[in-house]
């Protein structure tokens, strides 16, 4: 038992020391983005809207005459200290535009993952329990066809049927316009927005959980663990439901993290269609205005984020799962 | 030191726990897969798809760039599909629409194929300190936001086809590479291939003659995947309008119609349709192809044999 901390104290700085070469190069890949630009650096790092003064300025602040390297040197040590640099489009420090776009984001796809984790559990128990069984077909049915089905389709749909059709929710934005509702009033507005393209980016990550649960739980009613609970008289529910339902689900940890990139992705075109005002939304105004600095910022935060995220869960399934940390 | 493959490895692209159930024995790989329910409907869903995208100049009933009609007309005999804002015949678009798309898919999955099977099949098969550096590498690209990059590309660069197909097929092959690195690290010290060398074959022709054949079932099911998750990548790119404007395609055509979903239906419904129909026919067939080779690989099994080749 003495050797058990430090063993889960090396995993942790191991995982953790794998970020590094990660972070590089992801900076490597930013930076070479902006070498790829056609065109001046500095007028991808500073807009086309400044004046010559300017870009002087930035040219000499930036060593753009210096050696490559030693370019990349400085870029680095000017993301580390969080310039992402400036957005004439929006007068303000890219920083700044793109940190004010996150919180919604993180409400969008905190939610939809909520959701998906909530309906995936339950549905993945029915459909593994008896495997090819009427019920596991028509789940394993609506799992396949979710993962093969466009989000702005499954979003446009919805838009059409829920909030035109039946006006059940509003079709855009994340508050009414022009209300100055505050305090419940407008959480509870918030929520009504919220609601629709949710479930729409839920649907996207319930397919995968869905399947995730079910060859879980197949693989767990297997084990000897179950047949003991079963010799032992406890019933097919609480066989499921105690016993292998918490162990099947395990690796799903794992695989939250590993499709926070597809997450975002996905919210990134729920956003567009329902007017969310996040960062999927700044995204594309962005590109519209090629408003360089915000594109590579938006680029460097959402890979900084998935890698965080990853890191993340490696560790919550390490800390759930003795195994990993023994490997 | 490094696990050849994590659960999350399949999640990317959906486990590929099938279905169905595992069939045993099957004279020929494409009877296996039509006796199955799911292989059956995703071969006639494939099918379709390839027709639609083979045959589209003669099949489309207009030209799709073509001012054909009034504007915004809903779904009738002249136009099954109805008409766009500037009138324009949505059947036809979303006939010609499917070259672009598959195009796109085919072209990343071979691209990734490539890369994966390089990096992959030599880290598996050298392993040492080689494999620990490919892996590295692997991990690096896994953990890239391949659709975040791709949109970055475009935006940089401008639209286009082929950018589009170099970003998404060189981000697109880390799962395939751990995949086939693991196979290959099981198969190299198989009877097989020890006699290939003793035969004096070089490792190039090992790789090439005798491994490659045994790890294409297995990597088959993920390219079948991979197929279709880069159409649903392409579509969104299409949605977003970083598509190429001069190339119709699906998600271009649903990104048209974003404008128009109060007015118009019949705009976002049918190119989002095609999609779907041309992504659940190949993910079902990927499906029904993993529960054969399940079932292949329990009846090699027992039967005694190191492994199973489609004929």
């Amino acid at each position: 038992m003495d050797g058990e901390p430090a063993r889960s104290g090396r995993f942790v700085s191991r995982r953790l020391l794998q970020v590094v070469p990660t972070v590089v190069g992801i900076l490597l890949v930013n930076f070479l983005l902006l070498h790829l630009a056609p065109g001046d650096p500095v007028i991808a790092i500073a807009g086309e809207h400044g004046d010559a003064a300017y870009y002087a300025a930035m040219r000499q602040r930036f060593g753009l005459d210096r050696p490559l390297p030693e370019q990349l040197a400085t870029y680095a040590a000017r993301m580390a200290s969080g310039d992402l640099g400036f957005s004439y489009v929006h007068g303000r420090s890219a920083g700044a535009v793109i940190a004010e776009r996150i919180p919604a984001t993180l409400l969008l796809t905190g939610s939809a993952m909520l959701i998906a984790i909530a309906g995936a559990i339950p549905l993945g128990a029915i459909a593994g329990r008896r495997p090819h069984g009427a019920r596991d077909v028509s789940i394993s049915v609506l799992a396949l066809g979710l993962y093969s089905t466009p989000v702005f389709w499954v979003a446009q749909l919805a838009i059409l049927l829920f909030a035109l059709r039946l006006g059940l929710v509003p079709v855009q934005g994340m508050a009414a316009a022009g209300s100055d509702a505050t305090g419940f009033a407008h959480a509870w507005d918030v929520v009504r927005h919220l609601v629709l393209p949710a479930l729409v980016l839920a649907s996207q990550e319930l397919a995968t959980l869905i399947r995730l649960t079910r060859s879980g739980v197949i693989d767990e009613m297997a084990r000897d663990h179950v047949r003991t609970a079963r010799a032992k008289g406890v019933g097919e529910r609480a066989v499921l439901v105690r016993h292998a339902l918490p162990r099947a689900l395990l690796p799903a940890i794992t695989v939250i993290g590993a499709r926070a990139g597809h997450l975002l992705a996905g919210a990134a075109v729920v956003e567009i269609v329902f007017g969310w005002p996040g960062t999927g939304r700044l995204l594309v105004a962005a590109l519209q205005t090629r408003d360089t600095p915000v594109l590579l910022g938006l680029f460097l935060v959402i890979s900084l984020g998935v890698v965080l995220v990853n890191i993340a869960t490696d560790l919550a399934y390490a800390v759930v799962d003795p195994r990993i940390r023994l490997r | 030191m490094l696990s050849s493959t994590r659960a999350s490895d399949f999640a990317e692209l959906a486990p590929a726990a099938s279905l169905a159930p595992p069939v045993t024995r099957q004279r020929s790989a494409l009877r296996a897969v039509l006796s199955l329910p799911s292989g059956r409907v995703g071969a006639v869903l494939t099918a379709m798809t390839l027709t639609t995208a083979l045959l589209a100049p003669l099949l489309a009933t207009r030209d799709p760039f073509a001012l054909a009609a009034t504007p915004l007309s809903p779904p009738t005999l002249a136009h099954l599909m109805g008409t766009d804002a500037i009138g324009r015949d949505v059947f036809s678009g979303v006939l010609h629409g499917a070259r672009t798309s598959l195009f796109v898919a085919a072209s990343v999955t071979l691209l990734a194929f490539v890369c994966g099977a390089l990096v992959g099949m030599v880290a598996g098969w050298r392993g040492g300190l080689l494999d620990d550096l490919l892996m590295r590498v692997t991990e690096l690209f896994q953990v890239v936001p391949r659709f975040f990059l791709v949109v970055v590309v475009v935006a940089l660069l401008g639209p286009g086809i082929d950018r589009v197909v170099l970003t998404l097929g060189l981000t697109s092959w880390p799962v395939l590479a751990r995949v086939m690195r693991g196979e290959v690290m099981a198969m190299r010290d198989s009877d097989f291939v020890v006699a290939a060398r003793a035969g004096g074959a070089t490792s190039l022709r090992i790789l090439w003659r005798e491994l490659l054949p045994n790890v294409m079932p297995s990597a088959s099911v993920l390219l079948g995947l991979l197929f279709g998750q880069v159409i649903l990548l392409e579509a969104s790119l299409g949605f977003l309008g970083l598509g190429d404007p001069n190339a119709l395609s699906w998600g271009l055509l649903a990104g048209q119609a974003q404008g128009f979903v109060r007015v118009a239906w019949w705009l976002a419904v049918f190119p989002g349709l095609a999609i779907a129909v041309a992504v659940l026919g190949i993910n079902l067939l990927a499906d029904a192809w993993a529960a054969v080779l399940g079932g292949a690989a329990t009846a090699a099994r027992t039967a005694g044999q190191r492994s199973w080749r489609p004929r």
